[in-house]
């Protein structure tokens, strides 16, 4: 069964995390699919450039490592729930293990 | 090597650029519907693909021109006297060819199905980060505009009226009514789309997305983005 977050970003191509949340929904099982994903290298998160000083502007403000477990993650998640310069983009990765 | 084997195999690279080419294209298809920034031609990677796999099948065609026996076997194609029209078949069959598993030792099987699905990967990948990477710095442009909902009160009711014009009686017109209501589904609150910041960026995207950039353009410039 295909996962209903995954399928909404590559379908998607990749979107920001305020429309994604958007779509699926935020709640903590959503946000535990996405940490999960994080961590297989299926998608990755990518910052928009040009926006203002007080969002992140390195994967490493979001202070997620590899080492970071699915619930820290899906806890740093919850804080950019309305993020709209923070993407969530499929990997090669995913294209390679969706492919028909 | 007589002329018209060179000439087979420029028909053989021709018909194996097209064959790669449609399958590469439908597969992005598939999965990106008819987006705008997804034609494979429209990234180097796209050109990339084309190239190496038309190369590929052209040593195949030699190949076969040394090996009936070996292209009859394992692939099922009769070399023909006539290699103009040999040429157009091992061209025509080229994705069968590299998909096709030669042999299977321990259970691995060894055929060209791995790194053709690999590189088809690598080229959706490519494809689809030049694509964001050009939405993304598009809407950057515009996200002055979707947070002032003060000065721009009509911004996303004027552009969805665009939106629904061009997308009357088109092909595409399902697929956006489908996001569109998913749009005006997670407005918060709910009922106002033009007060909400995400929605006016959600609808831009999806203008975007299936209409290109010049649409957007033209309805700022002409319309002062949902103010005239």
């Amino acid at each position: 069964m295909t996962d209903p977050v995954l399928a909404t970003i590559l379908q998607t191509g990749g979107l920001s995390l305020q429309e994604l949340f958007g779509r699926v929904g935020g709640h903590l099982s959503n946000r535990l699919r996405i940490a999960s994903l994080l961590k297989s290298g299926e998608v990755r998160l990518e910052i928009a450039p040009g926006e203002g000083a007080a969002q992140p502007k390195a994967l490493e403000d979001f202070q997620i490592t590899s080492g970071s477990s699915e619930q820290e993650i899906a806890a740093r998640l919850q804080g950019f729930m309305s993020a709209e310069e923070i993407e969530i983009v499929p990997t090669f990765k995913a294209w390679r293990s969706s492919a028909p | 090597m007589s002329v018209d084997s060179v000439f087979g195999g420029c028909l053989a690279f021709i018909c194996a650029a097209i064959a790669v080419g449609s399958d590469a294209q439908a597969e992005i298809r598939s999965r990106f519907g008819r987006r705008y920034g997804t034609f494979i031609l429209g990234a180097r990677e796209g050109y990339l693909f084309i190239l190496a796999w038309g190369i590929v099948d052209v040593a195949f065609y030699i190949a076969f021109l040394f090996n009936h026996d070996w292209a009859k076997r394992a692939f099922n194609i009769e070399i023909e006297p006539n290699l103009l029209w040999t040429g157009i078949v091992v061209g025509l069959s080229a994705i069968l060819i590299f998909r096709t598993n030669l042999a299977t030792i321990n259970g691995f099987q060894i055929g060209g199905e791995l790194l053709y699905s690999f590189s088809r990967a690598y080229l959706i990948d490519n494809l689809n980060r030049a694509r964001l990477r050009a939405r993304r710095e598009f809407l950057a442009q515009y996200r002055p505009y979707f947070r002032n909902t003060a000065s721009y009160r009509n911004y996303f009711s004027s552009l969805e009226k665009v939106l629904k014009d061009l997308s009357a009686g088109s092909d595409k017109s399902a697929e956006i009514d489908a996001q569109l209501t998913g749009i005006k589904a997670a407005v918060a609150p709910p009922g106002d789309p033009d007060m909400s910041t995400a929605a006016r960026e959600g609808l831009t995207g999806l203008v975007y997305d299936y209409f290109g950039p010049t649409e957007v353009q033209t309805w700022a410039a002409n319309e002062d983005y949902g103010n005239k």
